[in-house]
């Protein structure tokens, strides 16, 4: 047996004095972790709005060089990768490597990001088509509970005037 | 010097130190990924600001568009009507009406009469046209080749050139700065046959931003080595 005069000769920590040390360790700890979640979830959004940016403007300039495609016709027959959800409402899915994805039947499952792609004629203007962009992150960021999160969007207009029959 | 050689609470230093590290690691990378992000999102600004500017030269273009479809349109109808004798129901100015009658009065000859008429037609598309865009956008018409119809073009039978220019500057502030587009249109020889894009040629599509920073520093290579 350790007679209580050896006990309490011996130096060392309190109960209380670990409980506190423990504690500031583990606030400590959770401030280091949530600051690195913090900031990978910053570095991901930043890459995810350059190549939003970047397969956005691609896709713009895509339907500007060839209107004919989109309006009235049927994009998914050129490119694989476009799904059309309705008249004039287009979808590109892409993988968490921005690799666009063709074919997919879930795409909450299977995609990453979404493209949403909408073309409307703009009213009072004869031939004048507005093109509304928009991407998404379909599963939520870390610490962000927010499914099908908008990460860009952009607008932009394109004239389709063409052949003009004499009246 | 004792406390120096003892190893009493090393590992708690240890850990204390490890976990100090990693805060101010943790707030660097926060710092990095802001400023990553902030650069971002400054990039995307500049991408929409750039689809604002081009939509606006986009809206312009279209409108001159519409103006000329209109012009054709209105000197179509014009036309008939001055065939039909109805000179008020061509929708003119009442002294170029006049004009009109005039010289169709002077010419002897149903050829005569039917080449003037034909050559009219593009002047009328050309005044309506102008008309229509600078009723939508006043001030744009930078140049012309003179007034289509209150000059001697009207009464002229050889074939003149006929075009004019359509200019407009869009400014939008973006982040402290101004951004340009400069816009110019010809307008030129709208012929029956030819479509719109053909007869609205875009001279200038020029974007620019100021303050412009140019430096001069370097000397640019010529192409001959010393």
């Amino acid at each position: 047996m350790v007679s209580m005069e050896y006990i309490k000769g011996r130096k060392g920590f309190t109960l209380i004095e670990m409980i506190i040390a423990v504690a500031l360790l583990a606030v400590a700890g959770t401030v280091a972790v949530r600051l690195f979640v913090h900031a990978h979830v910053s570095n991901r959004l930043a890459a995810d709005i350059d190549r939003s940016v970047f397969h956005g403007s691609a896709w713009i300039e895509k339907i500007k060089a060839s209107p004919e495609d989109w309006i009235g016709g049927d994009p998914s027959a050129l490119e694989s990768v476009v799904s059309v959800s309705d008249a004039g409402s287009y979808v590109i899915y892409y993988d968490d490597g921005w690799q666009p994805l063709s074919g997919i039947r879930d795409p909450e499952r299977e995609a990453a990001y979404a493209m949403h792609i909408g073309l409307y004629s703009v009213p009072g203007s004869d031939g004048l088509w507005a093109i509304d962009l928009r991407s998404f992150k379909i599963k939520p960021y870390p610490l962000r509970q927010k499914p099908y999160e908008e990460i860009y969007a952009v607008s932009a207009m394109l004239n389709t005037i063409g052949e003009v029959v004499e009246p | 010097m004792k406390w120096l050689t003892s190893n009493r609470g090393s590992s708690s230093i240890l850990v204390a130190l490890v976990l100090i590290i990693l805060v101010v690691f943790g707030v660097l990378a926060v710092a990095t990924s802001s400023a990553n992000l902030r650069l971002a999102m400054k990039h995307a600004e500049t991408v929409k600001t750039y689809y604002n500017l081009d939509s606006e030269g986009e809206r312009f273009l279209n409108g001159v568009y519409n103006s000329v479809q209109q012009g054709r349109e209105k000197a179509s109808a014009a036309l008939r009507a001055i065939t039909e004798g109805d000179f008020s129901g061509a929708g003119l100015p009442a002294n170029i009406a006049e004009m009109i009658r005039a010289t169709l009065g002077s010419l002897s000859g149903s050829g005569a009469r039917q080449r003037y008429l034909e050559e009219l037609y593009p002047k009328l598309v050309m005044y309506y046209a102008m008309s229509a865009i600078t009723d939508a956008y006043p001030g744009c018409v930078a140049s012309m080749a003179g007034d289509y119809l209150e000059n001697a073009h009207l009464y002229s039978t050889v074939p003149v050139d006929l075009h004019f220019i359509a200019g407009k500057t869009f400014i939008l502030e973006h982040e402290g700065s101004l951004r340009y587009l400069n816009v110019r249109i010809e307008v030129s020889d709208p012929d029956k046959e030819k479509n719109l894009e053909d007869i609205c040629a875009v001279l200038e599509w020029r974007m620019w931003q100021e303050p412009f920073e140019y430096r001069n520093e370097l000397d640019l290579w010529e192409g001959r080595p010393e």
